[in-house]
């Protein structure tokens, strides 16, 4: 098997390596007119180039302990160094519901608490003197540990390292200091509007519910305590999975018996049967996701679509047709045009990113200045647009497989880049080859098969659009490129209709409890199950009236207050004329919405924290939902409206500011993609108006 | 294997470089090794932001931006056409900079005819040439950097393509012909957006960097003033390259599967002639000693953080050992000073990181500390605590274990970037150009051995509360000595 594994790779090389010079020795130099004359060669293509030397890099060696635990060894002994990792099947996906980031708390604590020979705090000083490291770590599907120290060494690090393992004592103490931690973290991640952008794009496109774009909150944070992690820990570590891996200057045998003597009677666990989807969600219709902040000099664009597994047939095609469209460097359209002949951005990328489990996503991304966000959006489409169409013409496709097949050698040219690709593999149980496999397709692929492939798997009707950046500074307004919402970086406002892996009990019974919530903060049930008119001027023709008139609605039947508002509304601010569709949309009105929950007249879920999903008769709407239970946002298909200041209106609680997003068609969209309007509230009632308590 | 071992080791791989020095002054480094058929190079050009004129902020980094635009014989579509064009083209841009500066009213029609000449230059480029070259010879992480003190240009290639990559060098280093500069200007000015001032910690940075020095040009940071962005032109980058990239501030590193011989020939038969080196740099106003502490705010929605520096000397030859080696007492790892007791002990820190050497190395310089509180109402406990560890390490010096662990973290360092091509490339270059020969990059360990506490404590005597600038990165509203809001 080795000897065919990376045969070919020296064929691509060769093949690749351009032809012969084409002319010797230029004969008409012309006199330089800037810097130097020319070298020997007038031309860079009269370049000669030797055959690369045939090269087969060293595999590892693959072993098992007698619990069938897998090891790959590979010997390097260019350096006195050791490093070990481990790997085993469970990660932050597998985090329990409302305990987001337990995976990656268990994995701190056993490494910073450490054990009862090696304390945490003696273990750094140990590892810091001897200039070694030991790290675990939680990522989404696994979790690995591990550590690096001189050969020297590898006695002493491996006995702290299983010791580590086996024996951890998780202090409350280091507890403390880790979750200060993470908890700094989840107040810094809007900082970068970058990685806000890529993060909340991914949690826009699979739905907030899904448990693999869940995000850690500071009320996760509250609610994980040692027995959680003591309990994560004996539940799902173990030899799940598992797989050794050891590279660098060491005796294989010796590790091996020593790997033994101390896994080889760790009890056989079978991988934990993974509940989580392995399908991208698939949009029925492209949207637009608009993130408005206003401190920003720069947009910062997300563009996703679902995309492949590694082993689709396509997959292949794909990644050449990356290389064209976005990926691989400089060369591709994006930079080319964008960056390049454009100006407009620092870096632009395009591509299809295949997971091993997981289908992953097509993704494309940019950053450009606000008044140049719309131009940018345009462009990228236009270069998928005509990509799909077209193809990649010859010449290009050809420099596309240059630029892919003669850079492959720098994946296995160092044994731990070789170590590192071949455990991925391994641990995902893909064949050693695959990578050659895709090399080899890539190859001989022509610009129909490429293009048909890309077709299969890029429809610009389904893409979602996702941009962080000032609105008011935007050349084009994003609503332009589809049905545009509003998106807010920190609270959970959409759900797409993926609910987390908790089953359905449980998301009704969080639902019921978190409309019980929603109600006293808006005025108590009794208040709204007596908001008898609130139907007839719903279904009524002049629908809007109760957007218009709230404050009239909530007079009229609260009996709190027990009369009724006869002066004549004055708004302070029309809704736009545009706003027509805003007013025939019943499922928009808060007071609605809120009357169906305290009159039992719809089903109820909460698939996420401080999401409220209600199913009225009207149709299905999404409430999101601050601290103590006030409605921050409400969702209906691609319209969004986010409430702010809140002001009371005879007992009942009701949104003083609207920021509304709706579909754009034509002309009806809102400047900017963006209106507010104040909805009036009677001054009498100012003096009791408790608005700043609502977070 | 005993440590002992570990310095032989060195040795070994220090046997195995060569280096030859080109008449016109060009260094060139070779290192080979490694069974995969590849090499990595490097160019480090000793030219940098401390070289800019005031009012040209960016140049040195728009510059390395520049190099990749090709020659008259890469990137040409058709040069004397082109070089009218672009000759055009700049006088266009003069016309309308001097009339939008002096309020006149034909700017905007400058404007446009700058545009169009912009235009009509650009037709020629074929830019992306210079580039696809690398690329399609399978070329791997091909990029550049630019510092304060100097320029680096790194890639790795196949090595069936050394000669490839001379060609290239050739007529990146000696005949730039700066086309696409109106439009890279822009694509830069994007890249300060990026990470300058859409980065928290890029604008803190900057506003410390700007308060800490009032002479010396590392008051300004490299990617350069947006405004000084927007009015940099042509002939003022062609006459600091002309300047700046000459062949006596150049080291070019090759490590790899490759013959030293093969090397040195063919640097010989590309390099020998880049101009030599006529003047020495740019002299550099030694900034003035500090006479009170400086504190600078940057109010924008992000979290709390504090970053505190202190002077220090050049950072060359046994001082920056010293430095170094301080450096890594207080904030180096999770058992160093600061860790332990901001994060470990009080817990009012999540993160405690420093750098020594910033913004670099080869005049008086700063050495800083990153703090990012666990809450914000601790930023003045946090400076406070600094402060303190710093005053007991001068009281007290360092422990001899704390200086063998620095010494054995060091080695580990070195044997790590050993691991690779492109790092040991860019080390090699960077130590000859630097600190006055590649071989310091071994002799640094020694240098290491010599370090005692008494050379700690004095060092640490210099980071004086009167002499530091302290930038606080705040919310809206909020105070450094008051309770800051979590978040707003």
């Amino acid at each position: 098997m080795r000897g065919f594994l990376f045969g070919f790779l020296v064929c691509v090389l060769a093949a690749c390596a351009g032809s012969a010079p084409r002319v010797s020795q230029s004969s008409q130099v012309p006199v330089s007119l800037f810097g130097v004359p020319p070298g020997p060669w007038e031309d860079v293509g009269q370049v000669p180039i030797p055959a690369l030397e045939p090269f087969t890099p060293r595999l590892p060696e693959k072993i098992r302990l007698s619990n069938g635990i897998t090891v790959l060894l590979l010997e390097d002994a260019s350096r006195p160094l050791v490093s070990l990792d481990l790997r085993f099947r469970v990660g932050s996906w597998d985090d329990p519901r409302g305990k987001t980031g337990l995976a990656a708390l268990t994995a701190g604590l056993v490494r910073d608490g450490g054990s009862e020979r090696w304390p945490g705090d003696v273990l750094d000083e140990e590892l810091d003197f001897l200039g070694a490291s030991i790290d675990f770590s939680a990522s989404d599907a696994s979790t690995k540990a591990g550590f690096s120290c001189l050969s020297g060494d590898v006695e002493k690090v491996y006995e702290m390292f299983q010791d580590l393992l086996l024996n951890p004592t998780f202090p409350e103490e280091k507890l403390d200091v880790l979750k200060g931690q993470l908890m700094v973290s989840v107040l810094q991640r809007n900082d970068r509007p970058g990685p806000a952008a890529t993060r909340e794009s991914r949690r826009a496109f699979y739905g907030i519910g899904d448990p693999r774009v869940r995000r850690m909150e500071a009320s996760d944070l509250d609610a994980m305590g040692r027995d959680d992690v003591v309990a994560f820990h004996r539940e799902s570590w173990g030899s799940r999975g598992a797989l050794f891996t050891v590279l660098g200057d060491f005796n294989a045998e010796d590790m091996a018996a020593r790997l033994e003597a101390t896994f080889g009677t760790w009890p056989v666990q079978p991988a934990a049967v993974s509940e989580i989807p392995k399908q991208a969600p698939r949009l029925e219709h492209g949207r637009v996701l608009l993130v408005d902040r206003a401190d920003v000099n720069q947009a910062e664009i997300r563009i996703l679509m679902e995309g492949v597994r590694r082993d689709h047939p396509d997959w292949p095609a794909l990644r050449l047709g990356s290389f064209v469209l976005g990926a691989g460097g400089f060369g591709s359209r994006m930079m080319r045009r964008i960056r390049a002949e454009l100006g407009l951005t620092y870096g632009v990328s395009a591509y299809w990113n295949p997971g091993f489990e997981q289908e992953g996503l097509f993704t494309a991304q940019v950053a450009t200045k606000n008044e140049t966000a719309g131009q940018v959006v345009a462009e990228m489409l236009s270069l998928m647009k005509d990509f799909l169409n077209k193809g990649p013409g010859v010449e290009e496709l050809d420099k596309a497989k240059m630029r892919l097949l003669n850079s492959e050698v720098f994946r296995v040219d160092t044994p731990s880049k070789v170590l590192n690709r071949i455990a991925d593999l391994e641990f995902q149980g893909y064949p050693w080859n695959h990578y050659e496999m895709v090399m080899a397709a890539c190859r001989d692929l022509t610009g129909k098969e490429i293009v048909a492939a890309c077709r299969r798997h890029l429809d610009l009707g389904r893409l979602q659009i996702f941009v962080v950046g000032n609105a008011p500074d935007f050349d084009v307004e994003m609503g332009s490129f589809g049905p545009l919402a509003l998106w807010d970086l920190d609270s959970p406002n959409i759900s797409t209709g993926n609910s987390a892996a908790s089953s359905v009990e449980e998301i009704e019974q969080a639902g019921r409890a978190l409309a019980e919530r929603v109600l006293v903060a808006h005025g108590g049930r009794d208040a709204w199950t007596e908001a008898d008119l609130l139907l007839a001027e719903v279904a009524s023709p002049r629908t809007s009236s109760l957007l218009r008139y709230p404050n009239r609605i909530s007079w009229r039947e609260h009996p709190a207050i027990g009369r009724r508002d006869d002066r004549p509304y004055n708004p302070s601010e029309e809704l736009g004329s545009g706003w027509s569709r805003f007013g025939t949309e019943p499922r928009l009105h808060l007071p609605l919405v809120l009357m169906r929950l305290a009159r039992n007249e719809a089903v109820l879920g909460s698939p996420a924290e401080g999401i409220l999903v209600v199913e009225c008769p009207e149709g299905e709407v999404v409430l999101s939902t601050g601290g103590g239970g006030v409605v921050t946002g409400l969702a209906v298909e691609n319209i969004l409206l986010t409430f702010g200041e809140y002001s009371l209106s005879g007992g009942l609680r009701l949104p003083g500011l609207i920021s509304a997003a709706v579909r754009g068609e034509g002309n009806s969209r809102p400047a900017k993609g963006r209106v507010i309007t104040n909805w009036q509230v009677n001054p009498d009632l100012l003096e009791s108006d408790v608005s700043d308590s609502d977070e | 294997m005993s440590l002992q071992d570990v310095n032989d080791g060195f040795q070994a791989l220090a046997d195995e470089v060569e280096m030859t020095v080109l008449d016109n002054g060009l260094r060139v480094i070779v290192l080979p090794r490694g069974e995969a058929p590849v090499a990595s190079f490097r160019v480090h050009v000793l030219t940098g932001a401390i070289d800019e004129a005031a009012g040209l902020t960016g140049l040195a980094h728009f510059a390395e931006h520049m190099a990749f635009k090709g020659s008259e014989r890469i990137g040409a579509g058709n040069w004397l056409s082109e070089k009218l064009a672009l000759e055009e083209c700049d006088r266009a841009w003069k016309a309308y900079e001097a009339a939008r500066a002096g309020g006149a009213e034909e700017a905007a029609a400058l404007l446009k005819e700058f545009d169009a000449a912009r235009e009509r230059a650009d037709a020629y480029s074929r830019a992306p040439d210079f580039d696809a070259v690398v690329e399609e010879a399978g070329g791997a992480d091909s990029n550049a950097s630019t510092g304060v003190d100097a320029t680096r240009y790194y890639v790795s290639l196949p090595s069936n393509r050394l000669e490839t990559w001379f060609w290239l060098t050739r007529e990146m280093l000696g005949a730039p012909v700066m086309r696409e500069f109106y439009k890279e200007r822009d694509v830069v000015m994007e890249e300060r957006r990026m990470r300058t001032d859409s980065d928290p910690f890029g604008s803190l940075f900057e506003a410390v960097l700007n308060a800490a020095f009032t002479a010396h040009p590392y008051r300004d940071s490299t990617i350069g003033h947006m405004d000084d962005l927007a009015r940099l032109d042509r002939p003022e980058m062609i006459s600091f390259w002309e300047r700046h990239y000459t062949a006596g501030r150049m080291v070019v590193a090759v490590v790899g599967k490759v013959e030293p011989s093969e090397v040195f020939s063919l640097a010989e038969t590309y390099l020998s002639d880049l101009p030599v080196s006529k003047q020495a740099r740019n002299p550099r106003t030694v900034e003035p000693r500090q006479k009170g502490p400086r504190t600078v705010e940057v109010v924008r929605p992000a979290s709390p953080a504090l970053f505190a520096a202190w002077h220090t000397p050049p950072l060359r030859g046994r001082t920056a050992v010293v430095h170094d080696v301080l450096g890594s007492i207080l904030h180096g790892g999770a058992s160093s000073r600061l860790h332990v007791r901001l994060v470990k002990e009080e817990k009012i820190a999540a993160t405690v990181q420093g750098i020594v050497g910033f913004p670099g190395r080869l005049d008086a310089s700063l050495a800083g500390v990153l703090v990012v509180p666990t809450s914000g109402n601790n930023l003045e406990d946090c400076l406070n605590m600094i402060q303190e560890e710093i005053h007991f390490l001068a009281e007290r010096g360092p422990t001899e274990r704390e200086l063998e662990g620095v010494r054995r973290r060091a080695k580990m360092d070195l044997l790590s970037s050993l691991g690779s091509n492109p790092g040991l490339a860019g080390a090699l270059a960077q130590a000859e150009a630097e600190e006055g020969g590649w071989e310091a990059l071994f002799d640094s360990l020694e240098a290491l051995e010599e370090v005692e506490a008494a050379d700690i404590r004095a060092a640490a005597g210099t980071y004086l509360s009167h002499q530091r600038t302290v930038g606080y990165l705040l919310p809206p509203g909020a105070r450094p000595s008051t309770p800051v809001g979590e978040d707003s």
